[in-house]
């Protein structure tokens, strides 16, 4: 068992609008162990994205956050925005879903790679320089020292996302946020940063929170995933028994809605009907239930708790309880 | 009119015949913008979709295939080829008699959330092309006609009377698809119409879409990068790389048997969402990126990322081989039955 | 970037060409002749027509056009018709009065609206922002004429800590100390305006630059606010304002003329409204004509200086 990294308990995260105060993250709690990939997956307005600017402290100003961010052994919730900014971009780092607007489109690459590391390990421009280059090197940059000197528009997309990377890795986080890292890029360009991050995680013993809606990047990529559903956590398992033994029906739903490439011709394709609830409407009771088919009074009525139904895995459905991860239809009545 | 178009498609014909299509835009430069270069959009592309067909296109951005799909409907302008669609060249076309066809082709695009114009209801919107190509006169029946497509489409009446930004994107996107069915097209042009959609919505415009050909004997050029869509809606694919179709065949023999590297690199980097093959999966992971369509390489234009490139490829380029169901352009194609899915560590010498 | 600079110059020619056609028919419009002012009371009809004949007005439009647009081909504006002096003799005497207003105007308005603009930005939607929005409004909607004779009264009429007009002092040698005072008043009428403006278009501008996906990448590396908002967003802010100089000199040039005519002030705007008065012509025609070719080299400047400040723009 790989030592704890990060402990994320009960967060809740609500914004204060023009519209109430909503509630985009409700008791999410999750532990990352040392060198290991999490994988956060669902659709838009899930929280997950959210999630991730919790920890990294990047939350608009009208977020209201409660739960503890245990990260070995203190308390990120808890620290002042100073110390907060002493842990951003250098024990947790964080690549962003739009390779194409992420970087600042007036500085030079090198101008942008050599910020953090002069400001977080207090090196001086030559030494910032040498290390630009070796991380440019390290994520597959052809020609580091020319790109040292472009801009950020004269990339492609899979090179800037390179760039990105180099950046978040540059002062060796001990966890890397990745926010949707491929989804804006091309098939064989994907492959080629999973891999990179693959490798780059595995030498340096980086966990990894990987953020996605693709259930193909997960199964790539996961030790641990954490599915959510409008602002909750709604199964979290390994991978593996995730994909051998899903549970929540909103789970096995999004696996039967991927069309695959390995499927038999004239398989249908199951869908889930309906849409994702918004924030400022969020049904009563089982979030998923109105667009569940198993979803009976109980589900409208009570709202169910996330439950370790076997070791290692959590399910927050009425159909389950404690001790078997065959659904009890009984236990709706 | 429309009996006459009918009548000129002969039960064997394609509806829809691409001959040598060719896209150049010019790079214009210096004090008089004088050209001096083109981006060569798409060379030489050569299809057919028989009636009540899909055609699926895949490949990486630059590839042609938006461009190929736009200059169907004249959004783009041919620099050469022959485009005939029920039977008639509509590159030749005046401009007032393609839009009397354009009723019978329609086109469906990516982006549901900016297609649908904001200040104008759904009922609004769809009864723009009814009124356009006089399918309907009467107030009564244009509105009966904007109902019944929203029913096509799975929507209730109901959203006739709602303006775009009420509905969801899923729901926009229906409409965008009823929009496009009012005129009761023969061929739908779909440029990635399911991927700004999430997941769980994804699988339900996927099913409309099959289940409305299926009802309406529509026919359907399907463009996209996600291989798994392209998979569950096609009957054919085309696969294009750098403005040129690099392999072509009926889906299952594409994905049983691709013969060119390019579709394996493809099919390869697409993540399979079962954790149980990734440590024996053969990656065909390729160096590398797309080229600039403006400078493409000589010889064949994926020899620089090629995995078993050869010298030759870098001087002529490949012709088309292999009979019409399944034909491919390399030197030297994959033998067949080497599956990108199926080939695994050990099975690779 | 040569060649874009060429193609731009080459483009104005037929700009200012219509500029002048425009303005040449547009005075011809307004009632009364040049020849107005030579003429005495007990003049008669013949006379009065041997003077236009002399002069050159008895002569189609047209011709009259095509003379004065040969005559500005060789290099010769002209001769005012009520001093005989060269027009260009004319504008060369009053460019520096008119240069030193609009450039300290263009100066201080910068100097005070950059810096409100970022705040009022940073501070969105609260009190600060409201205040600074509000005064910007004051400063757009008061029209220089009043906000000028308002000036006069309260500060030199009233309190007399500055002079109400002039250039310098007469009768004193009109030091530097005394002509930044006489500066100050037409100086803050022009650049209230300016300046109103230019706050809006900071405040737009940064609000959007911080809000962008690179800002997020600056907080992600845990740089300092201030940090973040001078090198990451600033500079992106900065970018779009360029542009609006050329609109500020065109502002300028309009605003000179009233306010040049408030304050006394000897420039180009009031020889603009003396030679309109005078039915001057040909002194109308050089100092719309040199506006034009300001606001167009301007224009070409600012174009030039948007391609050097931000990379993504190439003009090859």
């Amino acid at each position: 068992m790989a030592e704890k990294l990060l402990e994320v308990k009960d967060l809740n995260v609500e914004f204060r609008t023009d519209r109430g105060v909503l509630a985009a993250v409700e008791d999410v709690s999750f532990v990352v162990e040392q060198g290991q990939t999490l994988c956060l997956v669902g659709e838009s307005g899930c929280g997950k994205s959210v999630t991730s600017l919790t920890l990294m402290g990047l939350l608009a100003s009208n977020a209201r956050v409660k739960g503890t961010l245990d990260f070995g052994g203190t308390d990120l919730a808890t620290l002042s925005e100073d110390k907060r900014r002493a842990v951003r971009g250098n024990d947790i780092a964080m690549v962003f879903q739009e390779p194409m607007t992420s970087l600042n489109p007036v500085l030079k690459i090198g101008d942008q790679l050599m910020e953090g590391p002069r400001l977080h390990l207090g090196l001086d421009k030559q030494a910032a320089r040498e290390l630009a280059v070796e991380m440019l090197t390290k994520v597959g940059i052809p020609r580091p020292e020319a790109v040292l000197g472009e801009y950020p528009h004269q990339l492609s997309g899979g090179m800037r996302q390179r760039v990105m990377i180099a950046i978040a890795l540059s002062c060796v986080p001990k966890l890397l946020i990745a926010d949707e890292p491929t989804t804006a890029l091309d098939v064989t360009i994907q492959a080629q940063i999973l891999e990179l991050m693959r490798e780059l995680s595995r030498d340096s013993n980086t966990a990894v929170i990987l953020i996605t809606h693709d259930l193909g990047v997960v199964a790539e990529m996961a030790d641990h995933v954490v599915m959510m559903y409008a602002g909750q956590v709604v199964e979290q398992t390994d991978v593996m028994t995730l994909f051998a033994t899903p549970l929540h029906p909103y789970t096995v739903g999004l696996m039967a809605s991927i069309p695959r490439v390995e499927a038999p011709a004239d398989t249908r394709l199951e869908s889930i009907p309906g849409v994702v609830p918004s924030l400022a409407d969020m049904p009563a009771g089982c979030r998923f239930h109105t667009r569940c088919a198993f979803a009976t009074a109980k589900c409208v009525a009570e709202q169910p708790a996330l439950v370790e139904v076997v070791p290692g895995h959590s399910v927050r459905c009425h159909l389950f309880e404690p001790g078997s991860t065959t659904p009890n239809p009984e236990a709706l009545a | 009119m429309r009996i006459e178009q009918a009548v000129a498609l002969r039960p064997n014909d394609p509806l829809l015949s691409v001959r040598d299509l060719t896209i150049h835009y010019p790079i214009r430069k210096g004090v008089f913008a004088r050209t001096v270069g083109h981006v060569k959009a798409v060379n030489g592309v050569s299809f057919d979709v028989a009636p009540g067909e899909t055609v699926g296109i895949v490949g990486e951005s630059g590839c042609g295939k938006s461009s190929t799909g736009r200059a169907l409907i004249r959004l783009e302008k041919i620099t050469s080829g022959r485009v005939d669609f029920l039977g008639r060249d509509i590159t030749a076309m005046a401009e007032g008699e393609f839009r009397r066809l354009r009723r019978d082709m329609q086109m469906v695009f990516q982006d549901p959330f900016s297609a649908l114009n904001p200040q104008k209801r759904v009922g609004d919107l769809l009864a723009e092309p009814i009124v356009v190509h006089h399918l309907a006169r009467r107030r009564d029946e244009v509105r009966a006609l904007v109902a019944d497509t929203l029913k096509t489409v799975g929507l209730t009446e109901q959203f006739a009377y709602r303006y775009p930004h009420e509905l969801s994107g899923g729901q926009r996107q229906r409409v965008v698809v009823a929009r496009a069915l009012t005129t009761s097209p023969k061929l739908l042009i779909c440029d990635e119409p399911v991927s700004a959609l999430d997941v769980s919505i994804q699988a339900q415009v996927l099913n409309l879409l099959k289940d409305l050909q299926a009802d309406l004997d529509l026919a359907y050029i399907f463009i996209t990068h996600g291989l798994g869509a392209v998979k569950y809606i096609s009957d054919r694919i085309l696969v294009m790389y750098l403005g040129h179709i690099v392999e072509s065949a009926s889906t299952t023999e594409l994905f049983a048997n691709p013969r060119h590297p390019y579709t394996e690199v493809l099919l390869n980097a697409y993540p399979v969402p079962d954790p149980t093959v990734r440590d024996r999966r053969q990656r065909v992971v390729i160096e590398g990126e797309v080229p600039s369509p403006a400078n493409p390489p000589s010889g064949c234009v994926f020899h620089t990322r090629c995995p078993s490139a050869k010298d030759i490829c870098s001087v002529e380029a490949p012709v088309s081989q292999g009979t019409s169901a399944h034909s491919f352009a390399c030197h030297f194609p994959l033998a067949e039955g080497t599956g990108p899915g199926l080939r695994t560590k050990g099975a690779v010498a | 970037m040569i060649s874009y600079v060429i193609r731009r110059l080459l483009l104005a020619v037929p700009i200012l060409f219509g500029v002048t056609v425009i303005n040449y028919f547009i005075i011809q419009l307004a009632p009364g002749s040049p020849a107005d002012l030579y003429i005495t009371p007990d003049a008669t009809p013949e006379s009065q027509e041997l003077l236009r004949q002399q002069m050159g007005l008895d002569k189609p439009i047209i011709v009259q056009y095509w003379k004065w647009l040969t005559q500005l081909l060789h290099g010769n504006l002209g001769v005012s018709y009520g001093s005989g002096q060269a027009v260009s003799t004319l504008i060369g005497q009053r460019v520096g009065p008119t240069l030193t207003l609009m450039v300290t105007a263009l100066v201080v308005a910068y100097l005070v609206a950059i810096p409100l603009g970022i705040v009022a930005a940073r501070h969105k939607n609260k009190p600060t922002d409201y205040g600074i929005v509000g005064a910007s409004f004051l400063g757009i909607s008061v029209p220089h004429f009043f906000l000028g004779l308002a000036l006069i009264y309260v500060f030199a009429v009233v309190l007399k800590w500055v002079p109400p007009g002039g250039l310098r002092t007469i009768g004193r040698g009109g030091g530097f100390v005394d002509q930044v005072r006489h500066l100050i008043l037409p100086v803050i009428v022009l650049s209230a305006g300016i300046a109103g403006n230019m706050i809006r278009y900071v405040r737009a501008s940064m609000v959007d630059a911080m809000g962008q996906d690179y800002i997020r990448t600056a907080r992600a590396k845990g740089l300092g606010a201030w940090t973040v908002v001078s090198k990451h967003g600033l500079r992106n802010a900065l970018i779009p304002i360029i542009t609006i100089i050329g609109m500020d000199v065109a502002a300028l040039v309009s605003g000179a003329v009233v306010t040049e005519q408030v304050f006394q002030w000897p420039g180009l705007g009031q020889l603009a409204i003396n030679a309109i008065s005078q039915r001057d012509y040909a002194v109308l025609m050089g100092v719309n004509l040199l506006a034009a070719v300001a606001i167009v080299v301007v224009n070409i400047c600012t174009d030039v200086a948007y391609g050097l400040v931000d990379p993504r723009i190439s003009y090859s």
